[in-house]
């Protein structure tokens, strides 16, 4: 038993070592290469299926709606869960801090923090895109309105008569 | 309303940070599942128009467009298309958020503390599912058994149609 799920672990890990070593270019819209790992580009649910279908691995992917400032910020954090290692206590703790750092500095630049949510979206990157618009979510917590729309940068538009029945709405017990 | 100046316009460009336009109604659906708190999500829907519109939706019918999706058959010249998948996206209301009907529409009624129970908290969410259907039908009686919700001329078929016709009153039949 303990064997046999030992071998089983180990041809795992094989694998993932041999996956691992291979290397896939990534092509923004501007046409820029950036050469990853292939743990890596498989956090990318996107590319994963598509290197799995026996895909184009040499040609590269190109990935015509990112941008390279993007596509870079979004392979910084690939690298970081693809290349890691997360078994102990410790190497989660990294991770942990690294998202925290990584989501703090997207939330400074909110046109960036959508460019990279869209790609996470657009790549299927499962983790970045929980952590961008948990990040969207929490701007908006325990705001009002207009609090929300200076944040968001939101024109205000309402009519009268939107108006009115938000004040309606306000008129609870 | 007056015209923007070159100012103006600048400032708008600054301003174009709305995401819901940015990333996208799926991708907003997904921030908005976020927000466990009632309150936050009857704030947001205050914010502009086109939150409003989005995070609000009471009933309603479900159009899906094929958007440069046009394929005919030669055959016999009719469209055929094949959906795999379709999503709608949104959490029922929960306890403390009512609607009420207002002039031609309804409008969100936030009640805090009236109707809390201890339930749907944010940190109770694991429950949310179990919780879910009774919520759900709670709300459609609601809206089924108020009667200004008749005085705004709502189609009894139509609700009937949306909520599942076990949850409507029986005698209403003959009426349609």
């Amino acid at each position: 038993m303990a064997t046999g799920s030992g071998a089983a672990a180990a041809a795992a890990d094989a694998e993932e070592k041999e996956s691992g070593s291979r290397m896939i270019t990534l092509t923004s819209n501007e046409g820029k290469a950036f050469v990853v790992t292939e743990a890596s580009a498989r956090q990318s649910a996107t590319i994963r299926s598509m290197v799995d279908d026996g895909g184009c691995v040499d040609k590269g992917f190109p990935l015509p709606n990112v941008d390279s400032k993007t596509l870079a910020r979004v392979i910084q954090y690939c690298d970081e869960h693809g290349n890691k290692e997360a078994h102990t206590v410790d190497e989660r703790a990294a991770l942990a801090k690294f998202d925290k750092d990584f989501i703090a500095e997207l939330d400074a630049d909110k046109a960036f923090l959508y460019d990279v949510t869209m790609a996470a979206n657009y790549l299927h990157i499962q983790g970045l895109f929980a952590l961008t618009t948990q990040c969207i979510a929490d701007t908006i917590k325990g705001k009002t309105p207009e609090e929300i729309r200076t944040a968001f940068g939101i024109e205000y538009d309402l009519t009268a008569q939107d108006e009115e029945e938000i004040k309606e709405e306000d008129t609870h017990a | 309303m007056e015209e923007p100046g070159p100012e103006e316009e600048k400032k708008e460009e600054e301003a174009r940070f709305d995401f819901l336009e940015w990333i996208g109604q799926d991708t907003s659906a997904a921030v908005f599942t976020f927000l466990d708190h009632p309150a936050d999500l009857a704030r947001a829907s205050a914010v502009s128009r086109s939150w409003r519109r989005f995070v609000l939706c009471i009933g309603g019918v479900v159009k899906i467009e094929f958007l440069g999706r046009v394929q005919k058959q030669e055959m016999d010249d009719l469209y055929y298309i094949c959906i795999s998948h379709v999503q709608i996206v949104g959490i029922p209301l929960p306890r403390e958020l009512g609607v009420d009907p207002y002039k031609n529409g309804v409008v969100l009624k936030y009640y805090p503390d009236t109707r809390r129970s201890g339930v749907c908290h944010g940190e109770s969410s694991g429950d949310d599912g179990r919780n879910s259907p009774s919520k759900w039908r709670n709300f459609t009686t609601r809206i089924l058994h108020s009667s200004s919700a008749r005085r705004l001329g709502w189609n009894q078929a139509i609700l009937n149609r949306l909520f599942g016709a076990h949850d409507a009153s029986e005698e209403e039949e003959e009426e349609t």
